[in-house]
C-alpha cells in the first residue's frame, strides 16, 4: 500500500520523531509506514488522517 | 494522490533503525522496568542456586522457600514484559511477536535436532543451555525484524 505520510510530514516540516510524538508511536513505526514496509491498522490510520485533517483514502492508496 | 511517490523512499541503515527502537517515553519506562526485573531475577536466581548447592544446612521449609523465591521474581519478569508489550504501539508489538516466534521456533528445531546429534557423539547439554538457545533465538528474531522493516 502506498501512502503520502512522508509528503504530509515534509509539508509541515516535522521530523519523524515529531510526527511519532503527535501519534504516540515510536519513530521506527513512522519510518516503517513511510517506507511502505508496514501498513497501519485502522485505529492508527484514523489517528493519522485526523492529525492531517484528511480522509484516510487521501493518505493511503491500496494501488 | 499524485504525490504519493514524490518523495523518495530512503532506507535507513541497520544502526539507524536500531537507534530508533527506543520507542515512546512509556515504552522506555516499561522496557527499563522489564530489564530491572530481569536483572533482579538473575541475581536472586544465582544467589539461591549457590545457597542451595552449598554445604550450608537449611531447614527444609527454608530450603523450599529459597527455591520458590526466584520464581516470584521470574513472574515479575513475565508481567513486566507483558506490560511493555501491551503498552507498545502496534508495530513494536509486531517486531516483538516476530522475535518471540523466531526464538520459539529455533528452540524447537534445536531441541529436536539435538537428539539426532547425540547419536553421533555431541556433548550432553543441560536444560540451562536450551534456555540460552531460546533467549538467543529471541534476540536474533528481533534483530532480523528490525533489519527487515528498517
Amino acid at each position: 500500500m502506498k501512502n503520502r505520510l512522508r509528503v504530509l510530514r515534509a509539508e509541515r516540516e516535522w521530523s519523524q520523531a515529531a510526527l511519532a510524538n503527535h501519534l504516540d508511536v515510536s519513530r521506527q513505526t513512522v519510518n516503517a509506514i513511510e517506507n511502505g514496509k508496514y501498513d497501519p491498522a485502522l485505529p492508527l490510520a484514523f489517528r493519522i488522517a485526523r492529525l492531517f485533517g484528511q480522509p484516510i483514502e487521501e493518505i493511503f492508496d491500496p494501488e | 494522490m499524485n504525490d504519493t511517490q514524490s518523495v523518495d523512499v530512503e532506507r535507513r541503515s541497520f544502526w539507524q533503525a536500531i537507534s530508533a527502537c527506543a520507542g515512546t517515553e512509556k515504552d522506555r519506562k516499561n522496557k527499563n522496568r522489564f530489564v530491572g526485573w530481569t536483572f533482579a531475577w538473575a541475581v536472586v536466581f544465582l544467589a539461591m542456586s549457590r545457597l542451595l548447592s552449598s554445604d550450608y544446612e537449611l531447614a527444609p521449609q527454608l530450603a523450599w522457600l529459597a527455591a520458590a523465591v526466584p520464581n516470584l521474581f521470574g513472574a515479575m519478569v513475565v508481567l513486566s514484559y507483558l506490560r511493555f508489550l501491551h503498552g507498545a504501539d502496534e508495530f513494536v508489538q509486531k517486531l516483538q511477536y516476530e522475535g518471540l516466534a523466531t526464538g520459539f521456533g529455533i528452540s524447537i528445531v534445536v531441541a529436536m535436532g539435538y537428539q539426532l546429534f547425540l547419536h553421533v557423539g555431541a556433548p550432553q547439554m543441560g536444560n540451562d543451555d536450551f534456555v540460552l538457545v531460546m533467549a538467543i533465538g529471541w534476540v536474533i528474531g528481533q534483530v532480523y525484524a528490525v533489519w527487515k522493516y528498517r
